[in-house]
């Protein structure tokens, strides 16, 4: 059961002295299910923000519509529902993190002893333990970063929209974060995670939807992904003189090469079968041979490319084209 | 409750201010100096402690209002506050009347601060809090609460700049909206009448809260003065706080 759905958004800025209006969102369809990690990977200006603030209430489609837990648009019932994550975290920087949460738990229409209680659990959560009473405007980027995960998860959201929320946080902090993501989603939450870093959203994430020219340009399910094979072998050969091998036509690249230690991309055809014979009779030897899966990054990074060719004007098609090709 | 929560918070950040605690020594050392400086009136000298502690109380107060109302607004968006709330369940028209509460409870918690410091001073000169300074003070602060209201409505659509701006010309139109209605009746022609009579309904008469002079010369206010007073603040500020609500919900937050 789909519990966020967008048809046909569309969203454009007015911008320039003249207001002329640049489209952001053209006609944007999004399904998410419930229970479900849902990455939301697009390159930056790609418009992630501005469909969760869309999706929010905080901005106004300019057509289409946004149905969240079956109910057309976000009131104040079903943002009750909602835990968001922005951009900025927004917290109050004259506060301490209990005082934030205070407000947001109040915010929210919960009891003082559940405020607390939850706060307190929160802050241990993210673990903030040891600064609770210190000031926010004290706190660092990934301190404010992890309070900000907190506030978004005080309601006890059914729906989680959280933007770019790795940023900021350093690689125990990233840790911690994917861990807690990956809790929430078994305790049946559903999220929507956006970012453009695309690791990020491999780790925890079950669909991704790949946003580029104000659509959704692709939507797979990460293991489908991951089930692609590129027909490519990554292969680690050991003991063999550099030189021989390079007089050798294997039709792949090096690379890295090490005292006589080398590792050689090629297609996984006939070549291959050629390049392992030589690699014997020079009486070197074979460590792995790995065939290369499809990589998520590889998705996202063709599927912009793809969307920006198809949105380009005459002429520019051919110029990318050859640069590429350089 | 909501609107109690956000007015506590706006409260809060208020207070956090340094400038508020500047705004208010200077105050208080102004009407410290006037007690001091007062002997040289010979003959006046109560009626310059009255005069200039009851201006310093409305001066710094509609100066506060600006100062800190106007940077709230803006920096609550700047730094992303102003969407994380309207992310939570609560309405537009609840966030406005919490930010509008929250100024009134600084400016309230302000004037009332500087009232104290103006009564010592004038028991400290030998002479007795009337009624009637004790009615300027309450009008001053029904001053604050429409000026608030409308910082709030500038403030909602403008940038920190404009909406200042917008405020201090009200408030310094609605110090002499009185003379626009004379010059409306002494006007020829219908149309300049028309304008003028109508900037006289539309903008603050705040002149009406101004009762310094009686206060300093001791007269006398005509009876249910206070109380049609107040009816008209809290009416003119409501209609302006309607309007701001009107003009929020409108807006997007980007």
């Amino acid at each position: 059961m789909a519990i966020l759905e967008l048809h046909a958004v569309q969203k454009s800025f007015r911008s320039g002295f003249l207001g002329i209006r640049t489209p952001v969102l053209k006609g944007l369809d999004l399904s998410v299910e419930a229970g479900e990690v849902y990455g939301f990977l697009g390159h930056n200006g790609a418009g992630k923000s501005t469909t969760m603030k869309v999706i929010l209430g905080l901005l106004k489609p300019d057509a289409g519509r946004i149905v969240v837990f079956g109910k057309e648009g976000a009131g104040r019932e079903t943002r009750a529902r909602i835990g968001y994550l922005g951009e900025e975290v927004g917290l109050y920087p004259h506060v301490n993190a209990v005082e934030a949460l205070t407000l947001v738990g109040e915010l929210c229409g919960m009891s003082r002893s559940q405020t607390r209680t939850r706060a307190h659990d929160l802050i241990e959560q993210v673990g903030l333990s040891d600064k609770r009473a210190v000031k926010i405007k004290h706190y660092s980027k990934g301190m404010r970063q992890r309070l900000g995960i907190a506030t978004a998860l005080m309601n006890d959201p059914e729906l989680l929209l959280l933007d770019e929320p790795y940023s900021g946080l350093d690689p125990i902090g990233r840790k911690h974060l994917r861990e807690l993501l990956v809790d929430l989603k078994r305790q049946g939450k559903t999220i929507l995670m956006s970012s453009h870093i695309v690791p990020d959203v491999e780790a925890v994430c079950d669909r991704v939807g790949i946003l580029s020219g104000g659509k959704l340009a692709r939507l797979m399910n990460l293991h489908e992904v991951y089930a692609g094979e590129t027909g490519e072998v990554e292969v680690t050969i050991a003991g063999v003189d550099r030189r021989r091998l390079q007089a050798v036509d294997y039709g792949g690249t090096e690379l890295f090469s090490k005292e006589g230690l080398m590792i050689l991309r090629c297609a996984g055809d006939r070549k291959l079968q050629n390049l392992i014979a030589d690699v014997y009779s020079s009486q070197g030897h074979v460590i792995e041979v790995k065939p290369l899966r499809t990589r998520l990054e590889d998705v996202f990074v063709d599927a912009v490319r793809e969307a920006r060719a198809g949105e380009a004007p005459r002429g520019a098609n051919e110029r990318e084209a050859a640069l590429t090709r350089r | 409750m909501r609107v109690v929560t956000l007015a506590k918070f706006t409260l809060k950040s208020y207070l956090q201010e340094k400038i508020l605690l500047v705004v208010m020594l200077f105050a208080a050392l102004l009407m410290l100096s006037s007690y001091v400086l007062s002997p040289l009136a010979v003959g006046a000298q109560q009626k310059i402690v009255v005069d200039i502690g009851l201006a310093a109380i409305s001066i710094f107060a509609v100066s506060l209002i600006v100062l800190l109302g106007a940077g709230s607004f803006h920096l609550e968006k700047e730094r992303g506050i102003l969407r994380a709330l309207l992310a939570k369940p609560i309405s537009r028209v609840e966030f406005v009347l919490g930010k509008y509460a929250g100024t009134v409870a600084m400016v309230s918690i302000v004037v009332v601060l500087m009232a104290s410091v103006h009564m010592l001073v004038i028991t400290l000169s030998g002479s007795d809090v009337t009624d009637n300074m004790l009615t300027a003070v309450y009008l001053t602060l029904l001053e604050g609460a429409i000026v608030t209201a409308l910082l709030t409505l500038f403030a909602s659509f403008s940038s920190p700049v404009l909406g200042s701006f917008f405020t201090i010309s009200c408030v310094v139109a609605g110090h002499f909206s009185s003379d626009l209605l004379t010059f409306a009746e002494r006007m020829g022609g219908t149309t300049p009448k028309i304008v003028a009579a109508g900037a006289y309904y539309l903008l603050p008469n705040l002149e009406l809260l101004n009762v310094r002079s009686e206060a300093v010369h001791g007269l006398a206010l005509p009876e249910g003065f206070v109380l049609g007073v107040t009816f008209y603040a809290v009416a003119y500020a409501a209609v302006v706080l309607y309007l701001a609500t009107l003009v929020f919900r409108a807006k997007e937050v980007s």
